[in-house]
């Protein structure tokens, strides 16, 4: 059934998908190549991250494509470590040691910043 | 989702995308350059590869990797904020977390730790201060709970530029080892106040001899403190240091125990307020696990206390050999392997093997062949199997008999369960076993008698059931065995139940046996008839003494009793014939006696009337009478023969003298002889014979043998009469005629009543019958008759009687004549006087004479055999003797007597009413020493005592020279 719903306030729309956002559940799966330095590094730091923002919301699984790289073609992956946020949607893409912890947390949506409240950037 | 779209926002939508896209390229540009990214993924014909960018870093990563992955110890490595930067597989393993799940987590997330002291935490955070590194022990508590001792180096990572670069933790498990380590603090307190708590002396010394501790015990004897010897060399201590003998004697040996011996010897120490007192001491090295010696080991022992032990070993000892040796069975022991090894005294004892020979298997050659090899082979069965070993076999005694034993072997174990040694013991069972067997084939025996007598056997129990039935029984009965046990008399015998159960009742009553009791009626086995039996029923009691039953043996007497009556029906018509054939005899005689008596006392009337007979009828009338006499004799000799034949002749058989009876028939046959011009020759009276017999009837045979030797003799022949001792107790008297003689065939004729032998025609009457009369009496007498003869010379007619011993006074007599006198006063001797008188007159006359006079004693003989017995056994002073006495005169009786060497001497005095001077001569001649006469003068006949004894005291008699007798 067509539901016809004149478009969203900006603001209640926006406020209730910030109190949403706030509740979500973080899926995140981070591939890796076995325990290199950067790999390592990179599973400590998101998880820092975690730890800190997504206290008991959150699932972070590792996965080590050195033994099977078949499992990067799924997702595409160019380049590891990569940090793929899986939900909630849209599919964030990140590349590095994750050492950036701004740049992650305002790709995970953890940050509030001017642009967002436009719209998602 | 609204269902359209404007273009716009469709727009601004793929616009985003793009930006997000190109800040994702961005990003991973950016990423790369800055050195974040260690890989990228190509993809390539192959499928994706994974190239990496690592380079020379990659290989020393992953090396630095490998080894750290090997290290097995936990390896952690934490920043600043302790969250976990590093973490290894050890420490995977010991957390039992994975790597992944723990990188980024803070440590107290996976431990957290406790400290034995808040000082121990103060410690390791100063020395992280100060030297920047720490390690130490410490407990972690886990996750899960657990709790970990642990073992940890904590270092600080700086940075080149000396920031901190975070904290690497390398921490081991030492749980295990801690464990070790209490369980062996733990013994080494439990030995420690083991030793404290001896009472016993330990101690600890090091090698050189420097004691490092003692026990208590030690130092509260001598009562000196432990810093007074620990830490000096022993032998100056102060058990010690009062001697310096004992000193040295202490060093040598702490020198010989720490070169490996063993040292132990007797010593006094010194206790307490200076006293001594004897231990037995030893020192023992003490080794490590490679052997060698560590430390030396002093101790020692109260030696009195050694001693009690000692000593109650040897009680114990003792007492075992004690009873060992009280023991009749044989104890051995073998070794753990089975094998008798050392001494086995009782086994020697009783095979006589020697240590030597039964060593080893050495034992098995003490049992039978036939029994070895099976008593080998269970023997290592039950070696095998550690089980108890028994058997039956049969061992050679020492002496070499074989004795059948039971033998029993149990293994004695140590605590450890192995198996130290056997005990085992023989059990000599041949007698038991012998007697089993005997008993068996006794109570077999028993069986088979029980079951094969010929007379009954049963048992009832108190209710008078059958309990054992024999066979015979049984079939008196009519009954089977079987049929009889447990069924009750009355069912089986109803006819007999009365009397049996009245009898057994009387054994209740009484306790004693019923014997002998006759039974009659019917049993089943023949119904109708009544039988007897003779039964004797006892009652059977059981231990304690209590009636249980009755037994009784039954024998059937059936046949006896009807051969009972039938002897009794045949004794009463014997009896009765007997009586009628008497009664016969009897009228018999005296129908034939009476008319003899007219014819011959008429005849004798005729012989001897007023007028006497002519010459001619006086031949007739002697004609009748001898007749007639005749025929009475013959009648008298027949009616005896006849009352002899039917048996009831009565003899007295007595103690008879032959002298007696031959002076009769002397007497009575002396005018026959001298009729017929015999001479006829009597025995001489030396020795007294008395034979069995009766009186009379020996004397009719007697005059019977005598009167027909006289009869059929020759002219002027002679007659001889012997006695003579045929043997031991049979007497032989003889009577020899010198007459025609007999032949053989006449002999065997002899005792036919009738039969004359041919003399029928002789001038001598006979009647035929004597002899068969002689014969008769003397066989009932007990004797025997017989002939000998020679045609031509003469017979000799011979009966054999039984001697008797010379009749005896009956001891009351004795007794009465041993009464009448007094006993003499002491001092004065008494001579005993023997008189010889059957007149009870005189005799009590001579008694109340006697009884005067207190030195002599009377003993009176009725006769002169008796007064001859009595001469010879008593031994008397004096003799007085009447001369006439029934049986042998005094004179004879005088002449025996002086003939005898026992009596000889003895004076004999005659007493006698025959007064004539004659006589009084003949008896002075015939050598009396005195002749009294009656009526006595007592004053006279004491004189005469008197003057005998003084004669008999002083003198000593000739001996008188014999008369030939007549």
């Amino acid at each position: 059934m067509k539901k016809k719903t004149a478009p969203p306030n900006d603001l209640a729309a926006l406020e209730a998908a910030a109190a949403a956002r706030a509740n979500a559940r973080y899926v995140l799966r981070l591939y890796v190549t076995g325990t290199t330095r950067q790999s390592m590094r990179a599973i400590v730091n998101i998880r820092t991250i975690c730890e800190e923002h997504l206290q008991g919301r959150y699932q972070l699984e590792v996965v080590d494509i050195s033994q099977q790289p078949a499992l990067a073609k799924g997702e595409q992956i160019i380049a590891a470590p990569t940090l793929i946020k899986k939900l909630p949607l849209p599919l964030r893409r990140f590349i590095g040691d994750m050492s950036q912890t701004e740049r992650i947390l305002l790709g995970l949506d953890l940050r509030e910043t001017k642009s967002s409240h436009h719209s998602p950037a | 989702m609204t269902s359209r779209t404007s273009p716009e926002a469709q727009l601004r939508a793929e616009n985003a995308e793009l930006r997000a896209r190109l800040a994702e390229a961005e990003d991973t540009l950016r990423a790369i350059r800055s050195n974040e990214v260690d890989a990228l993924v190509i993809d390539t014909a192959n499928g994706p590869q994974i190239f990496s960018l690592q380079g020379l870093d990659a290989e020393s990563n992953r090396m630095r990797g490998e080894l750290l992955a090997q290290v097995g110890d936990s390896v952690i490595a934490v920043d600043g904020e302790e969250r976990i930067t590093f973490f290894n597989a050890a420490a995977q393993r010991q957390y039992g977390l994975r790597s992944d799940d723990v990188l980024g987590r803070k440590l107290p997330g996976i431990y957290t730790h406790h400290w034995p002291a808040p000082e121990a935490e103060t410690a390791k955070c100063k020395a992280l201060r100060d030297h920047g590194e720490w390690h130490g022990e410490s407990v972690q508590r886990l996750h899960d709970g657990r709790e970990v001792h642990v073992e940890s180096s904590i270092t600080i990572l700086r940075r080149t530029d000396g920031a901190d670069a975070g904290t690497l933790i390398v921490t081991r498990d030492i749980s295990a080892r801690k464990q070790q380590e209490d369980t062996l603090r733990e013994s080494q307190q439990f030995a420690r106040s083991v030793l404290e708590n001896l009472p016993a002396f330990v101690g600890v010394m090091t090698v050189d001899g420097t004691l490092t501790d003692a026990n208590r015990a030690s130092m509260e004897a001598a009562g000196i403190p432990a810093s007074e010897v620990i830490g000096k060399k022993f032998w100056d201590c102060y058990w010690w240091s009062y001697s310096p003998e004992i000193q040295a004697q202490l060093r040598d040996a702490c020198k010989r125990a720490a070169g490996g011996e063993r040292v132990r010897y007797d010593v006094p120490v010194r206790m307490a307020g200076d006293t001594r007192t004897w231990i037995d001491f030893q020192i023992s090295p003490l080794r490590d696990t490679k052997g060698r010696i560590t430390h030396l080991i002093p101790s020692a022992m109260d030696l009195a206390l050694r001693h009690e032990a000692e000593g109650k070993l040897r009680e114990s000892e003792e007492r075992f050999r004690v009873a060992l040796s009280a023991v009749s069975d044989i104890i051995w022991t073998y070794n753990a392997a089975g094998e008798m090894d050392g001494e086995q005294p009782l086994w020697s004892a009783f095979t006589g093997q020697r240590p030597e020979d039964f060593r080893g298997f050495g034992w098995s050659k003490a049992v039978h062949p036939e029994d070895a090899q099976p008593t080998i082979e269970a023997w290592n069965l039950a070696v095998a199997e550690k089980r108890m070993f028994e058997f039956e076999h049969r061992v050679r005694r020492h002496d070499g008999e074989w004795r059948l034993c039971t033998v029993r072997a149990k293994p004695v174990r140590y605590p450890s369960g192995e198996i130290r040694e056997w005990v085992g013991v023989h059990t000599d069972i041949t007698a038991s076993r012998h007697s089993a067997t005997e008993l068996q084939r006794v109570n077999s025996l028993l069986d088979t008698l029980l079951h094969t007598a010929p007379i009954g056997f049963c048992f009832l129990d108190r209710d008078l059931r059958f309990v054992r039935i024999n066979e015979r029984l049984a079939q008196m009965n009519g009954v089977p065995v079987e049929a009889h046990l447990g069924r009750h008399a009355s069912e089986i015998v109803p006819a007999l139940f009365e009397s049996l159960r009245d009898l057994t009742g009387r054994i209740l009553t009484t306790g004693e046996a019923e014997l002998n009791h006759e039974f009659s009626g019917e049993t089943p086995a023949t119904p109708g008839v009544t039988r007897f039996w003779n039964e004797s029923w006892y009652p059977v009691r059981d231990g304690a003494g209590e009636v249980v039953g009755f037994g009784a043996v039954v024998e059937e007497i059936t046949e006896r009793k009807r051969a009972e009556s039938d002897l009794r029906v045949a004794k009463a018509r014997a009896e009765k014939a007997n009586r009628a054939k008497t009664d016969f005899l009897s009228s018999m005689s005296h129908e034939l006696r009476t008319p003899l008596n007219s014819i011959l006392g008429f005849a004798q009337l005729l012989e001897s009337g007023a007028s006497p007979p002519t010459p001619s009828q006086k031949r007739s009338i002697d004609q009748i009478l001898r007749a007639g006499w005749h025929l009475l004799d013959l009648i008298t000799e027949i009616l005896d023969l006849a009352v002899i034949e039917s048996g009831n002749v009565m003899l007295s058989l007595d103690p008879v003298s032959l002298t007696d009876v031959m002076l009769d028939c002397r007497a009575m046959i002396e005018p026959q002889a001298q009729q017929r011009g015999i001479g006829i020759q009597f025995p001489r009276f030396e020795t007294l014979h008395f034979v069995k017999a009766d009186r009379t009837r020996l004397k009719q045979v007697l005059v019977n043998l005598v009167f027909n030797a006289i009869k059929y003799n020759k002219p002027e022949g002679t007659v001889a009469v012997e006695v003579t001792l045929k043997s031991p107790g049979l007497v032989r008297i003889c009577v020899r005629d010198t007459g025609a003689g007999l032949a053989p065939a006449q002999q065997a004729q002899l005792f036919q009543p009738f039969n004359r032998l041919g003399q029928e025609r002789g001038a001598e009457e006979g009647t035929g019958i004597g002899l068969v009369v002689t014969k008769r009496l003397v066989e009932l007498m007990g004797g025997t008759v017989g002939v000998d003869s020679t045609v031509g010379v003469g017979s000799t007619f011979w009966i054999e009687l039984s001697q008797t011993a010379a009749p005896q006074f009956a001891a009351a007599d004795l007794a009465y004549i041993a009464q009448v006198q007094p006993q003499p006063p002491d001092g004065v001797p008494q001579h005993t006087l023997l008189y010889i008188e059957d007149n009870s007159a005189n005799q009590a006359l001579i008694e109340q004479l006697i009884a005067r006079r207190p030195d002599m004693r009377l003993l009176c003989a009725a006769d002169g055999e008796a007064g001859i017995a009595f001469a010879r056994d008593y031994q008397p002073a004096l003799i007085l003797m009447d001369i006439t006495l029934p049986g042998i005169s005094g004179v004879e009786v005088l002449q025996i007597l002086q003939k005898d060497p026992s009596t000889a001497h003895i004076p004999i005095v005659a007493l006698s009413a025959n007064a004539m001077p004659s006589d009084i001569a003949k008896g002075m001649d015939a050598g009396f020493l005195n002749y009294i006469t009656k009526p006595i003068k007592v004053d006279q006949f004491m004189d005469a005592l008197d003057q005998a004894l003084k004669f008999a005291q002083t003198s000593s008699r000739r001996a008188v020279p014999q008369k030939a007798s007549i």
